[in-house]
């Protein structure tokens, strides 16, 4: 049960479910209020489609929009939150189109046997390949993840940022079991 | 016997009154003449020797001197007002520092890289006004300009200047030399010059300093072939003063009867200021201005290293933007002093504003944006004479009342603005590792109110910016616009120079820190300067990194960051701070936040700088990646040497 497609759209909608419920509880009714400042305030300095092309979790979103208040952007605190809430629902995980990496690196860890693109990425079967795809092609999809070696403290390093960002408490063991899966794989 | 060209020299010498008969005769029998010989060709020329100097008195503000050309130059920079050289010395510059021994007006502060030492001396000038005089080597000279660069970009008066070759040797691509050396310079100076004489000396030092203190002021460059330094002659020194232009230039009551009238009829007038605001020491009158008619003041982001505005004032609230959403719609610009917004092919003004602009530099007035009045003045003049006829074109109830208005206005922005950073730095005051945001507000507590900050930074200017309290009674700060990291842990060591009685932060980010080296460190520990050092430790080009993946290339991608890295090496601050015997700690935790800078201050009422390794967050894009192109030379080997 633990590698079948079953198990990934348990884990991927739980994820979902925690993150929805996390970051709607903040909505305000006006929803196009959020649009409306977030095109007022962020073209002030630069143009959107770096903001376009990024999926974020709540969390992740509040840090962006947090640094560009702190650089200027125009936004009162009850703004802001609209602002975020409004780039959360529309780039948040699982948003219609993920980043995508493209093709891998030469050095990538799976370019051994030339280049492959990220869509036709086929992960080493191993304990946790299933909750790295439950989690991470929330945002992305797994070129990110493959294309490049990292070592133990940075692969834990992210994987906690990335659930910090998307407001998801999952237990030690699963943590452990994803950052082990990426060291094996993927380390240096 | 000596050849042909030294008698000459000597003759020139005697005749110009360069040295006495008595000089003469010996030096002539040294060179193998006869006491008879000797005689009668001293007597020939007799005719032609100079009028002695006793017979023309100079007036009070002049004085001969006689000495070697090191000594001449060593007594004009006393008269045009030095009380410190910035030195890295040459061998060829002795005469300088032997002219120095007995010299008790002049104190010496040695730097051991040059780029510090031009820092330094644009610390001390932004702090002080006067013109530092640096003394660099030959090849420190592309040391030096790294930071003239900052001093050309910011306008700070500074004389630097070094020995050449000796003539023989010019031209003949020499030891350490090249053709044209101060022409090197000349992109990044007021004005370069190579003195042709020991007699010219003070001349051109005295010209140099003019040309640099003149606003809009600049560094000038000087080089003297090292032969003039020793050799001996007589020349007047006169005082700077003679020299000195005010340039207090009033604005045309026309002109200003136009401002006025456009300002008047505004509906959302705007101030951008600048840091000729500083140089002019406006800054009561701009803001006397502002709260005359309730407009608020903003900054261009990267055109200021000023404060010369109190950032907690309703009516400051940061940095330009052309469709800021307040003051909404802005109908008039009034730029005082500041350089406009970078504009490239697009404006960053709505075509329907009309642009007044007053500045002291007419080079750079109405260089890029179309303006509609456009005013070379001494901005206090301007500011002055601007509020006079403002208040003769309106009546006071009018202004007071549309004053009030704004002002009421601005208040509530501002109030939201405050409490947005507020609610933001408490969010993240327990981030580990530490936020700026938490630095920041902690200094803000510790700190004498009116201490002062020269910060370096990138990512966390604006959290600089935003958090502490600057203003006339408040902290004063200082930057550049220049941008050529390595200058913040040098100027600050300059400013406590000029400040000694101010508490002084040298607030830089690691990158930054770096690109100075510890060497300022140097200068820190032999002068004793007590300045608390706050290294903003996040490991990492933080912004640089951001900047490059906001591009979303194949480094966005990929995740990968190329070049801004800067862990493995994990630099450690405080062991290279105890390598110049400077103290320090590691601050790896939020809670050792205060305690640590409270340790920081008692050792600086001790008389000791003091170094904190703020270990900060790294923010945005990549935030978590310790990855970096990996390559090692030791693998290459086929030989272990
Ligand atoms: C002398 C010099 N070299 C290179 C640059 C380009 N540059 C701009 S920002 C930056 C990195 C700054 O890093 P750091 O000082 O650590 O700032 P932070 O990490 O806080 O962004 C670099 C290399 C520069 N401005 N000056
Ligand atoms: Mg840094």
């Amino acid at each position: 049960m633990k590698n079948s497609s079953a198990y990934k759209l348990v884990v991927r909608t739980t994820c979902l479910f925690i993150l929805l419920s996390a970051g709607f509880s903040s909505v305000r009714a006006d929803e196009n209020a959020g649009r409306r400042l977030y095109e007022a305030a962020c073209v002030q300095c630069h143009g959107l489609a770096q903001i376009e092309q990024t999926r974020n979790g709540r969390a992740g979103w509040e840090d962006t929009v947090h640094k560009m208040v702190i650089t200027g952007a125009q936004l009162d605190i009850e703004e802001m939150e609209l602002v975020i809430d409004y780039l959360y629902q529309q780039h948040g995980p699982d948003a219609s189109d993920p980043m995508r990496t493209g093709v891998l690196p030469f050095d990538s860890p799976l370019s051994k046997d030339g280049l492959i693109s990220s869509e036709n990425i086929v992960l080493p079967d191993a304990k946790g390949k299933n909750l790295i795809e439950g989690y991470c092609m929330m945002c992305h999809d797994l070129g990110r993840v493959v294309a490049t070696r990292r070592g133990d403290k940075e692969w834990r390093g992210y994987v906690k940022d990335m659930l910090r960002r998307n407001s998801m408490n999952i237990s030690d063991d699963q943590l452990n079991t994803m950052v082990s899966y990426l060291k094996q794989n993927f380390g240096k | 016997m000596s050849d042909k060209n030294d008698i000459k020299g000597l003759i020139k010498n005697y005749v110009d009154n360069g040295i006495s008969r008595r000089q003469f005769l010996t030096t002539l029998s040294a060179i193998g003449l006869s006491t008879a010989a000797a005689n009668s060709v001293a007597k020939e020329f007799a005719p032609f020797v100079s009028r002695k100097s006793e017979t023309k008195p100079l007036p009070a503000w002049a004085k001969r001197v006689s000495g070697t050309g090191g000594k001449l130059l060593v007594e004009q920079l006393k008269a045009s007002g030095h009380k410190f050289l910035f030195v890295n010395p040459s061998s060829g510059e002795a005469p300088i520092f032997d002219a120095l021994v007995d010299e008790s007006d002049i104190q010496i502060i040695k730097s051991i890289h040059e780029g510090a030492l031009v820092a330094m001396a644009d610390g001390y000038a932004k702090a002080t006004g006067e013109t530092p005089c640096v003394i660099i080597s030959r090849p420190g000279i592309p040391n030096a300009m790294s930071m003239m660069f900052n001093a050309w970009k910011d306008y700070t008066p500074m004389l630097i200047i070094t020995d050449d070759v000796s003539v023989a040797m010019l031209a003949q691509d020499g030891f350490e030399a090249m053709d044209h050396m101060t022409s090197m310079t000349q992109t990044m100076t007021k004005w370069h010059w190579s003195i042709q004489s020991a007699k010219k000396i003070p001349e051109i030092v005295r010209r140099g300093q003019k040309f640099a203190s003149t606003k809009p002021c600049g560094p000038v460059f000087l080089a003297t072939p090292s032969d003039h330094l020793s050799t001996k002659t007589e020349a007047a020194v006169i005082e700077q003063e003679k020299f000195s232009i005010a340039m207090q230039i009033r604005p045309s009551a026309d002109d200003i009867k136009n401002a006025a009238k456009l300002i008047l009829s505004a509906d959302n007038p705007l101030i951008l200021s600048g840091d000729e605001i500083r140089y002019c020491q406006a800054e009561t009158e701009l803001l006397e201005l502002a709260e005359l008619l309730g407009v608020s003041v903003v900054k261009d982001w990267s055109a200021s290293w000023s404060k010369h505005f109190p950032n907690k004032h309703p009516l400051y609230y940061g940095i330009y933007s052309a469709t800021a959403r307040f003051p909404s719609k802005v109908d008039v610009l009034l730029n005082l002093g500041s350089r406009m917004p970078l504009a490239g092919s697009q404006f960053r003004i709505e075509s329907h504003v009309k642009l007044v602009q007053v500045r002291l530099d007419a080079e750079n007035l109405a260089r890029v944006y179309p303006t509609n009045l456009s005013i070379v003045a001494d901005l206090k003049l301007a500011i002055v004479d601007l509020i006079e006829e403002i208040k003769s074109q309106s009546s006071s109830r009018k202004l007071k009342r549309v004053a009030n208005e704004r002002l009421e206005q601005a208040k509530i922005f501002k109030l939201k603005n405050e409490e947005v950073y507020q609610s933001i730095a408490r969010k993240k005051w327990n981030n580990d590792p530490i936020s700026a945001e938490r630095v920041v507000l902690e200094l803000e507590e510790l700190l004498e109110k009116d201490s002062v900050i020269v910060s370096d930074n990138d990512t966390y200017s604006w959290p600089i910016d935003n958090y502490l309290s600057y203003g006339p009674d408040e902290k004063d700060f200082y930057f550049n616009t220049g941008f050529t990291l390595g200058w913040g842990l040098p100027a600050a060591f300059g400013v406590k120079l000029a400040l000694p009685d101010k508490q002084v932060v040298s607030l830089v980010s690691d990158g930054t820190f770096l690109f100075s080296g510890p060497q300022p460190l140097w200068s820190y520990s032999r002068y004793k300067a007590p300045v608390i050092i706050i290294v903003m430790n996040n490991q990492s080009y933080n912004n640089e990194r951001n900047r490059i993946m906001s591009r979303r290339g194949r480094s966005y991608e990929t995740g990968r960051d190329m070049v801004c890295y800067l862990g493995e090496p994990d630099v450690d601050y405080v062991k290279l701070a105890a390598g110049f015997d400077v103290e320090g700690e590691v601050v790896a935790l939020p809670a050792q936040i205060n305690a640590a800078i409270k340790r920081a201050i008692k050792a600086t009422r001790d008389g000791q700088p003091y170094l904190l390794d703020m270990h900060v967050e790294r923010t945005g894009n990549l935030a978590n990646s310790t990855w970096h192109p990996e390559y090692s030379i030791a693998a290459t080997r086929k030989r272990k040497v």
